[in-house]
């Protein structure tokens, strides 16, 4: 089983051997140092956020401990990740409903979202789905759609709001610039 | 014909208690030309009264026959409705640009009809303003609204300038993908 060590709001795998086969799995977490791997053979640990971390563990494909060496349980695992990023729930819906449908999803944060998602992988195709996620019954100022369309790329102008229903229903509503 | 002779020819009578709807006192034949279409009775939506005014197609009058201009029809839509400037700027620029646009179905929207020809709705366009914030579950039904009817769904965001930025949305659903 591959291991992670959890270190504040994050899981590391040190060995890179593991390292290695965690990101083959599909472009899991990010290896230290090495902002845009070009392939898998990188050398280094790789660093998994909480969201992914969750996700690899429920699927039984990662183990993470502490510090001292305990093995952390997924139920505490997930509480953990609430008490640290406010929104987990409902980041974690939508982030494991678009991983288990094969979608590789990775941080928006240098996009100004919540999720960037690829269909193939990063690097491996052009325009990428930047996905924010909400609460369905929250209210928003109509300005922060304006914001999310034009946060990312300066052309980049279509992205996805994710609304999570109570009963974890989820729809995406995909927006697109247009001049009608 | 001259823009005169129009202005001349559309008269509208603006009473309060039956707003949004307005009556064509005189003219209805040249209303049809301004609006591009034709509506089914002798009433037309303030809004669209706002545009025959604004482009000096017509003039108004109140219950008592008293002169109502531009502003003063803009004031007293505003008092029923509080989105009733930003959606006069939405089917001002939409018009402007030589669509075609019915007020409604629903509040704050708007129907674009395909061309002059054919009735078809092509586009539901709903107004929405920089800082009155809404429900996304409204958006969402909305959405659904639109895409039951083969409408395309688009929203007309006006911010604090005035600048509207149009979204076109659609549904996406996420594909189960094989690796």
């Amino acid at each position: 089983m591959l291991e992670g060590i959890l270190l504040g709001i994050r899981v590391v795998v040190f060995d890179t051997t593991q390292a290695r086969n965690i990101y083959k799995l599909g472009y899991y977490g990010k290896p230290l140092g090495i902002p845009k791997p070009k392939d898998t053979e990188f050398n280094a640990p790789l660093e998994l956020g909480l969201i992914e971390a969750v996700y690899l563990v429920e699927n039984k494909l990662l183990d993470v401990y502490s510090t001292k060496g305990e093995k952390i349980d997924l139920e505490y695992l997930k509480k953990y990740a609430l008490s640290v990023i406010p929104r987990f729930s409902e980041l974690y819906l939508v982030y494991r409903d678009l991983r288990n449908r094969g979608y590789i999803v990775r941080s928006g944060l240098k996009y100004g979202s919540d999720f960037v998602v690829y269909e193939k992988g990063p690097g491996l195709e052009h325009a990428p789905y930047l996905v924010h996620v909400v609460k369905a019954y929250d209210q928003i100022d109509p300005l922060d759609i304006v914001r999310a369309g034009r946060l990312g790329h300066s052309v980049r102008k279509d992205f996805i709001l994710a609304l999570v229903y109570p009963g974890n229903k989820i729809s995406y509503l995909l927006f697109e610039w247009s001049k009608p | 014909m001259g823009k005169e002779d129009v202005e001349e020819a559309i008269v509208l009578r603006i009473e309060r208690s039956k707003l949004p709807r307005v009556n064509v006192v005189d003219g209805l034949d040249r209303v049809q030309r301004v609006l591009s279409y034709t509506p089914t009775s002798s009433e037309i939506h303030v809004i669209e009264a706002l545009y025959i005014l604004y482009t000096g197609h017509g003039r108004a009058v109140d219950e008592e026959d008293k002169n109502m201009g531009f502003k003063e029809v803009m004031e007293a839509y505003s008092s029923l409705n509080p989105y009733a400037w930003v959606e006069f700027e939405v089917y001002y620029d939409l018009r402007r640009r030589g669509r075609i646009a019915l007020p409604g179905p629903r509040q704050h929207t708007f129907l674009l009809r395909k061309s002059k020809k054919d009735p078809k709705y092509t586009k539901y366009v709903l107004v929405l303003e920089e800082s009155r914030r809404v429900s996304l579950d409204q958006l969402n039904k909305f959405v659904e609204e639109a895409l039951h009817n083969n409408w395309e769904p688009v929203i007309a965001i006006v911010d604090r300038y005035g600048d509207i930025t149009y979204y076109s949305i659609t549904l996406f659903r996420p594909r189960q993908l094989t690796r």
